[in-house]
């Protein structure tokens, strides 16, 4: 009887830490300036991170199909283009890999990552 | 303009989007996972207006990837990668062997009809979009409907 309710106790405790390391999570919250458009070269929002608060046609070697997760930090507001759209090459060419409204972000996709090359801001997807 | 935003300096990050990991997600036919919070300014004035969050988040992310979704569907499409090879064995700036090809109007062919595909696929969140967008205007209508005339200190009304 003493036993099993050790067991319990332990078990519990040991569920307890679990769930409190399990809250501090592999991937944290995205870290990414309001109003702008951030792309982080390692999964988790990790890695060198390129942020915009425009559209850029052209990405930065650094991060131009480098890129392996994404967050939109735009603040909306009457007239305001805060729908991002990422293509996989320059000039908004190839295809849109994705489209993102204010708060969303992606922190990591094994098919289709390090494919960006530009991306542009718009009022819808 | 520097900051993609209303005017005045932009609110706080934490205090808009939220902070810890992202609670609702949903993985897309493209293979990302999209992610959001529930904590912060941004997720309760979604929760005030569509009423259920995580329904609109579903709903709303898909229905913003269904190009992309398309795109994909698109590569891996055979005619389509076929034509991507012809495109690929033309010598450079030899414009005869790429219109030959007839990659452009594959392309926007089969764009269209995977379009079309991808809105059928997706019927039942297109409808709860637009449910929910409607359900919204009227929160927000109401909402401003409410607010008190704002009353300009030494002006006269015109």
């Amino acid at each position: 009887m003493m036993k099993n309710r050790l067991l319990t106790v332990a078990a519990a405790a040991f569920l307890l830490l679990t769930v409190g390391l399990g809250a501090a999570g592999p991937a944290g919250a995205a870290d990414c300036p309001s109003g702008e458009f951030c792309a982080w070269e390692n999964a988790d929002f990790t890695g060198q991170r390129a942020n915009w608060s425009g559209d850029d046609g052209w990405w930065e070697s650094y991060i131009a199909d480098q890129d392996s997760s994404w967050a939109n930090h735009a603040v909306s507001g009457p007239g305001i283009k805060d729908h991002v759209k990422v293509y996989s090459r320059a000039d908004l060419g190839g295809h849109m890999t994705i489209c993102l409204t204010p708060g969303q972000e992606v922190n990591y996709n094994g098919a289709a990552n390090d494919n960006g090359d530009s991306h542009q801001w718009a009022m819808s997807c | 303009m520097t900051t993609r935003g209303a005017a005045g300096p932009p609110p706080d990050e934490k205090a808009l989007f939220g902070t810890g990991p992202a609670q609702l997600s949903l993985t897309l036919a493209t293979g990302y996972t999209v992610r959001t919070h529930t904590d912060g300014c941004l997720a309760q004035a979604q929760r005030f207006l569509y009423g259920d969050q995580a329904r609109w988040f579903r709903a709303e992310v898909t229905v913003n990837n269904l190009r992309p979704e398309a795109e994909a569907r698109l590569g891996k499409d055979p005619s389509y990668r076929a034509a991507l090879a012809r495109r690929a064995a033309c010598p450079d700036k030899d414009t005869r062997c790429v219109r030959a090809g007839g990659l452009d109007e594959l392309r926007a062919r089969l764009e269209h009809a995977q379009l079309a595909e991808a809105r059928a696929a997706h019927r039942k969140e297109i409808t709860t979009y637009h449910q929910l967008r409607d359900h919204a205007l009227h929160r927000a209508a109401d909402l401003l409907a409410a607010q008190p005339t704002p009353h300009w200190k030494g002006h006269d009304p015109s």
